[in-house]
């Protein structure tokens, strides 16, 4: 059972390498941000996996920080686009 | 399947690690080192320590993406490819260090055990029930001390470049947007919450001042998105006061120790003092933190602009 629960977390880290792509190509930074987000809920989930595969319960609190503060990220983007901090140069029509 | 899993994550690092440093666009290595946090917080569970792994997904979720991104509005968005020489200057001495650090390995011995046996020996001695909270502030209480202080010298530095003795004057608008405004009044109670839980569960298990401290300041980074002064609410001798407070405890309980013909450093009634040690870092932890992200130049410049296109 084990090995199925690291097979599982394993899928769900080469989810993770998919999703580095739209890290790499954009083309908007929105996309790239969007992306980070899939990231941290992927790895809430792979951790929860390998705190079952590896028997260590406490992992999970590793898991509970990531989906408790993943969102910060997203809001200081908010923040520095919506002042036009962070320059878009990627995109004219956001 | 576990070497399988090791061997992607390891490879994915090192390939993420290389795109962070050559990637031109500064945003876009910004992304990629908050899942870089990601990855190595997977690396850390995989070698069997859930505590760095609780830091690492505190740290690298949380302030990292929040002060990297405020970092973004002092620099240009994009950086200039480095001279093909200076990478080679730079890659040898690299190189040679990872070698020698590779050639360590050599001197460990076959039947070595690590240091958790010699821990767990001295283990009755704190009166504590978890080995790395012992070693953290009893064991090798000297380098927590001083990394109490390099948090604090991080703080001045940061006051230095703003040329500015407080953190006040630091006020964000409320986020325009409804979805902004209903995640912060969801999520700070439970920041406030699990920071707690966190110190709590560090007296006998993974968790502790560091972990907790980072939690309690990303609440306080986040009331502070909210448009909220946050700390500069606090009288600034208040401020200082609490920013030092980590440092001063533990230096007080060092040398209190002198008094009882001790060594520096060695604490009577263990358990008790080292965990108010424990509270008080984490307090000092959160103010640091918040003070850092608070006092970063990047924001002066956004409220300039946001004030420009309001005039």
């Amino acid at each position: 059972m084990n090995t199925f629960f690291l097979g599982m977390a394993l899928f769900l880290v080469l989810n993770i390498l998919a999703g580095l792509w739209r890290v790499l190509k954009g083309p908007k930074q929105a996309d790239r941000m969007v992306a980070a987000q899939l990231f941290g809920t992927t790895g809430v989930a792979s951790l929860l996996l390998l705190a079952q595969a590896l028997e260590s319960p406490f992992i999970r609190n590793a898991a509970l920080l990531f989906a408790l503060l993943t969102v910060m990220a997203v809001l200081a983007f908010v923040r520095n686009t919506s002042y036009g901090v962070v320059e878009d140069n990627n995109d004219e029509h956001l | 399947m576990g070497l399988i899993f090791d061997l992607i994550i390891g490879l994915s690092l090192a390939g993420v690690a290389w795109r962070i440093v050559r990637v031109r666009e500064h945003f876009q290595a910004i992304v990629l080192f908050i899942t870089f946090g990601l990855l190595l917080s997977l690396a850390w569970t995989r070698l069997k320590s859930p505590d760095i792994a609780i830091a690492e997904a505190a740290v690298g979720a949380g302030l990292a993406g929040v002060l990297l991104m405020d970092a973004l509005g002092t620099l240009s968005s994009t950086r200039n490819q480095p001279l093909p020489g200076r990478f080679l200057q730079l890659f040898i001495p690299c190189l040679f260090l990872a070698g020698l650090m590779a050639y360590t390995i050599l001197f460990i011995p076959a039947d070595f055990q690590g240091l958790g046996p010699m821990v767990s020996e001295a283990l009755p001695d704190t009166h504590l029930e978890y080995p790395v909270t012992a070693v953290l502030l009893d064991f090798r209480g000297y380098d927590t001390w001083l990394e109490l202080g390099v948090l604090l010298v991080a703080v001045l530095g940061v006051l230095c470049v703003r040329q500015a003795g407080t953190i006040k004057g630091s006020m964000l608008p409320a986020p325009a947007e409804p979805v902004g405004r209903w995640i912060i009044k969801l999520l700070l109670p439970l920041m406030v919450l699990i920071g707690g839980y966190l110190l709590w569960l560090g007296a006998f298990a993974p968790g502790g001042a560091f972990q907790a401290g980072v939690v309690l300041a990303s609440g306080g980074v986040m009331l502070w998105q909210a448009g909220h002064p946050s700390l500069a609410l606090l009288h600034h001798v208040w401020w200082k006061i609490l920013m030092i407070s980590g440092f001063v405890f533990f230096l007080i309980l060092a040398s209190s120790s002198l008094l009882y013909n001790q060594q520096f450093m060695t604490h009577p009634e263990a358990k008790m003092w080292i965990l108010g040690v424990e509270y008080a870092a984490t307090l000092s932890i959160a103010i640091c933190l918040i003070s850092l992200v608070l006092a970063s130049p990047a924001r002066n410049q956004g409220d300039q602009r946001a004030r420009k296109t309001e005039s």
